[in-house]
């Protein structure tokens, strides 16, 4: 399997932790605060929509919303595959990472 | 009161318009309810105008992420549409074959033309100021009507350059049209030798390689040379500041000019040509006065440039004023000036006389366009035939597409981008093509076409565009025949493609009756040219070399040197003549003699033995005689047709006068009586009647010398004619030909059509029977178990190849009977213009339906054979 673009992974890692809370809104909110930095809506989208055609995540429909001009708002589920890629990326962020020295990186 | 606010909120419609267009069907309604979302909280939050802004910032920020996954997906999906075009492809070798194979040769012809176009419209347009110079023309009015000439006098542009302010320059060319230029040992006949003012260089842009442009005309007696001349007069020698030397046509004036530069190459898409560009003062010399204040005499040509884009009409108008003042109302009814732009005189002088520059051939133009789009045609009708025919194998692909949620228009499109990945490979090879071919094409039509895609991105665009507009109409019939079923009638039953499809039979009729008129087209002209090469001229035009006389010694030291040639036993006679006997016309003359006044009658020039010479029949007297001194004074030829005009019945012996007419003078020039009557014989082109002609002996009047030869000593004659030229006249230079090619030159451009409708014939019968061997391969397939249960029933072999066979060769027929009328309408009157012309009837039909026939025959049978022979059980086994 392949593995996963760093957007892509960060928006699953995501929605995972939001835990049936994750949709535009909120994954937006969190992935700003886990970066730091402020991300457009579409470069959510983007990611969201490929994890969507690999299966790694799922939609669910809520009730529609007068905020969101009577829209649904859609909730994103992360499925059996997508948790199967989350362990994937762990344990090869963890392989990347063993024996890291850190000392020297925080001076640069 | 939340609802309200939430209304009255409501985003921008411009930007959400926006959003919408850069989102994917997928994300729409998510991404547009996350933006409502925040949007409506932050308007709770913070001013109105805040919200909007918000909006149409997060709307840019996410444009490229939006973008590119629009982009993603349709990459996506194109891989897919790519990978099953390419899959079938290769699957199906046969078809792609022929469809890439059609696509290449029609996309290589149309290109080609496409080049050849490109460049005769790019004729002149290589100098700077193109859009500012104007030739300047006359419009003469007669009591007959208007003529429009391109040769005006010589003081015509100095004149209008001085008497209106718009216009910015002028130049003058003026020749001689004959001349002789040595260096040294050197020497040759000229005939593009030019006289020009300075201003050539600013007008034109015609630069120098060597010397300065702003001094090279500063004096009388300079000339500048192009390249080519540079190598044939000075070898590897520096040509500037040496000297040539130029002598006027037959006049006694020698003229040594100076090189002052070397121009660069003329480029091909030049109207202008010449070799030698001499200063225009140089003229003052050996011209009278008269030449130079002449305004209407037929001697130079004039051209004149604009000031910025100063409108010509304007000027067009004042000019009718202006000239008004130098008109001779005796000669003309009016006469006045006209302009006519650069960029025009290539392609739009037809009706322009006095233009010996080049000039462009539209008819050639239109029907090369003609059959490289015939070509192109057949390779679109291959495909479309092909691809309908081929419904069974792509119905199935196609039923599943529409199940799983294609629409038809996806479908359409991914069967269009199918016949456009083929036509874009078809444009891959045909470009391999044209650099093989290239070469030839241009050797036969005479230009200097290339293709550098390098360099010239637009010219790649254009090709690319032309492909996908190829594979376009191509592919659109196909696609929408092939999207339109229902797929659960597709998945329910299988269809079979029905041979008898009343489409294909008449795209197959639409091909071969084209192809049957151009082999028709092929035939005549070829039977035209064979015609005009071997008929009986009346005279024996083989093994005799032509000299042109060029100079006055050569005329005067004639006799010397006919006496000189005739000493060689491999030189079989000598005489001289005013024309090119076979291509050329004779002069005009006024006579008068029994029952006949002031009768306009064509004259010949000739010497003793010219009748013996060319071998022309003597019907009824005899030929000139050494013997009789009286023969060069007072004795005449006649021809048949001179007999049948006057309705003389006994011509020989008949005394007659010959004179001009010249400003109501009467001048006597030569009387005498006839002595024989000669057969007639063509001393014109086959393209004119021979015409009443008188012929008389006159040495003064003789322009070539006629040499018939051995022709088992070719060599050795023309060494010795060479050597006796050298001895006895040595400035005459040393240039002839054979009479034989000189006659066939005349009918050079046709055979030059004739060259290109049979590559064009060849390749579109090619084409057309690619697509009938792949529409039998394709049918004989889908029968492969007929044929199979008819064999194992006992039909033979040649009863199959009939039974598969027989359905094409009457479309075929129909074909031919179609193509027949059409092709005897154009080919009759292409052989109008030839006033001695082949004849074809139906054998010449027949023959082309025999050919058609065959051909396609051969071409079907090869897939009937094939499936004929093939044993019944590996045809039925899968049952």
């Amino acid at each position: 399997m392949n593995l996963l673009s760093r957007s892509e992974e960060i928006v699953l890692l995501t929605v995972w932790k939001l835990q049936g809370d994750a949709y535009g809104v909120t994954i937006r909110k969190q992935v700003n605060e886990f970066t730091g930095y402020k991300w457009s809506i579409g470069a959510i989208y983007a990611p969201l929509h490929r994890l969507e055609k690999k299966r790694l995540v799922k939609t669910v429909k809520g009730e529609p919303i007068p905020e969101r001009g009577g829209r649904s708002k859609i909730y994103y589920e992360v499925t059996l595959e997508g948790k199967k890629a989350l362990l994937r990326l762990k344990e090869v962020n963890d392989v990347i990472w063993r024996d890291v020295r850190i000392s020297g990186l925080e001076k640069a | 009161m939340k609802k309200q606010s939430s209304q009255s909120h409501s985003p921008p419609k411009l930007a959400r318009w926006f959003l919408e267009r850069i989102t994917s069907k997928d994300i729409r309604d998510r991404a547009l309810g996350d933006f409502d979302e925040i949007y409506a909280s932050t308007a709770d939050g913070r001013s109105l105008l805040q919200a909007k802004l918000w909006y149409w910032t997060q709307v840019a920020k996410s444009l490229p992420s939006f973008l590119l996954d629009l982009a993603y997906w349709k990459i996506l999906l194109f891989k897919n549409y790519s990978i099953i075009a390419f899959r079938n492809m290769f699957k199906h070798k046969v078809f792609s074959f022929i469809n890439i194979t059609g696509l290449t040769i029609g996309l290589a012809c149309f290109i080609l033309v496409f080049l050849f176009i490109r460049f005769e419209r790019s004729y002149d347009k290589f100098h700077e100021n193109y859009k500012q110079i104007y030739r300047v023309i006359k419009e003469c009015e007669y009591e007959g009507g208007i003529e429009y000439r391109a040769d005006t006098g010589a003081p015509m542009s100095p004149l209008l350059l001085e008497n209106f302010p718009e216009i910015a320059n002028a130049v003058r060319f003026t020749s001689f049209f004959e001349g002789l230029v040595s260096h040294n040992e050197k020497v040759f006949s000229e005939e593009r030798f030019y006289f020009a003012d300075p201003s050539v260089f600013d007008v034109f842009t015609f630069p120098l390689i060597k010397g300065r442009p702003e001094s090279a005309f500063n004096e009388p007696f300079s000339v500048v040379i192009t390249p080519e001349i540079a190598k044939k007069y000075f070898g590897d020698e520096d040509p500037v500041d040496n000297v040539l030397n130029y002598r006027v046509g037959f006049s006694e004036k020698r003229l040594d000019l100076k090189v002052t530069g070397i121009l660069k190459k003329i480029p091909e898409n030049s109207h202008i040509e010449f070799d030698f560009l001499a200063s225009y003062e140089t003229l003052k010399s050996i011209l009278s006065e008269r030449f130079f204040t002449d305004h209407w005499s037929s001697t130079t040509y004039n051209y004149i440039q604009l000031k910025g884009d100063f409108p010509p009409d304007e000027l067009e108008k004042k000019l009718s004023d202006f000239t008004e003042k130098f008109v001779d109302k005796e000669e003309y009814k009016s006469i006045t000036l006209k302009l006519q732009p650069l960029k025009n005189i290539y392609f739009k002088s037809w009706r322009i006389g006095g233009g010996i520059w080049k000039r462009g051939d539209i008819q050639a133009v239109y029907s090369f366009t003609a059959l490289a789009l015939f070509i192109l045609i057949f390779a679109c009708v291959n495909f479309i035939n092909l691809s309908t025919a081929r419904l069974t194998y792509r119905v199935k692909e196609i039923g599943l597409r529409k199940v799983l949620g294609a629409q038809r228009i996806n479908i359409v499109v991914q069967f269009l981008g199918e016949s456009i990945i083929y036509s874009l490979m078809g444009l891959i090879l045909s470009l391999f093509l044209i650099q093989l071919f290239l070469p030839r094409f241009n050797g036969l039509i005479r230009t200097e076409l290339s293709i550098n895609l390098i360099d010239d991105f637009s010219l790649l665009a254009i090709l690319i565009l032309i492909a996908i507009a190829v594979g376009i109409s191509a592919g659109i019939y196909p696609s929408l025949f092939l999207s339109s079923f229902h797929p659960v009638k597709i998945l329910r039953k299988t269809y079979s493609y029905i041979s008898s499809s009343v489409f294909h039979k008449a795209l197959v009729v639409f091909q071969f009756a084209i192809a049957i008129f151009l082999i028709t087209g092929s035939i005549v002209i070829y039977k035209q040219i064979n015609f005009v090469n071997n008929v009986d001229l009346g005279f024996n035009k083989k093994h005799l070399v032509v000299i042109t006389i060029q100079e006055k010694s050569a005329r005067d030291k004639y006799y010397l040197v006919k006496h000189e040639l005739l000493k060689s036993p491999n030189i079989l006679g000598v005489t001289a003549s005013s024309t090119i006997t076979g291509s050329g016309s004779p002069n005009g003359i006024q006579m008068r003699g029994p029952g006949v006044e002031n009768l306009n009658m064509g004259i010949i020039y000739v010497d003793y033995d010219y009748v013996e010479t060319f071998g022309i029949e003597v019907e009824a007297g005899r030929h000139f005689e050494s013997d009789v001194a009286a023969d060069a004074e007072n004795a005449f030829l006649v021809n048949q047709s001179f007999t049948k005009r006057l309705g003389w019945d006994d011509v020989v012996g008949k005394e007659m006068e010959l004179f001009y007419i010249m400003n109501n003078r009467f001048t006597p020039m030569y009387s005498g009586r006839i002595v024989g009557l000669l057969r007639d014989f063509n001393f014109r082109t086959l393209f004119d009647r021979v015409q009443p002609v008188i012929f008389k002996i006159d040495s003064n009047r003789f322009n070539h010398i006629f040499i018939r030869i051995n022709g088992d000593n070719i060599p050795d004659s023309i060494d010795f004619i060479k050597k006796t030229f050298k001895n006895l006249v040595p400035a005459h230079p040393v240039q002839f030909s054979f009479l034989d090619e000189i006659i066939e030159d005349a009918y050079q451009s046709e055979r030059t059509f004739g060259t290109i409708l049979n590559y064009a014939t060849f390749l579109s019968i090619l084409v057309a029977c690619l697509g009938l061997f792949g529409l039998t391969s394709l049918t004989t397939q889908q029968r492969t178990k007929e044929i199979g249960i008819r064999k194992v029933l006992g039909a033979s072999v040649g009863k199959i190849v009939l039974l598969l066979t027989k359905d094409y060769i009457k479309l075929i027929v129909i074909a031919n009977f179609i193509a027949w009328p059409i092709g005897y309408y154009f080919m009759s009157s292409w052989l109008q213009s030839f006033v001695y012309r082949t004849s074809f009837g139906l054998g010449t039909f027949i023959l082309t339906g025999l050919l058609t026939i065959a051909i396609a025959v051969l071409t079907v049978s090869f897939q009937a054979i094939k499936s004929a022979i093939s044993n019944p059980v590996d045809a039925l086994q899968y049952e």
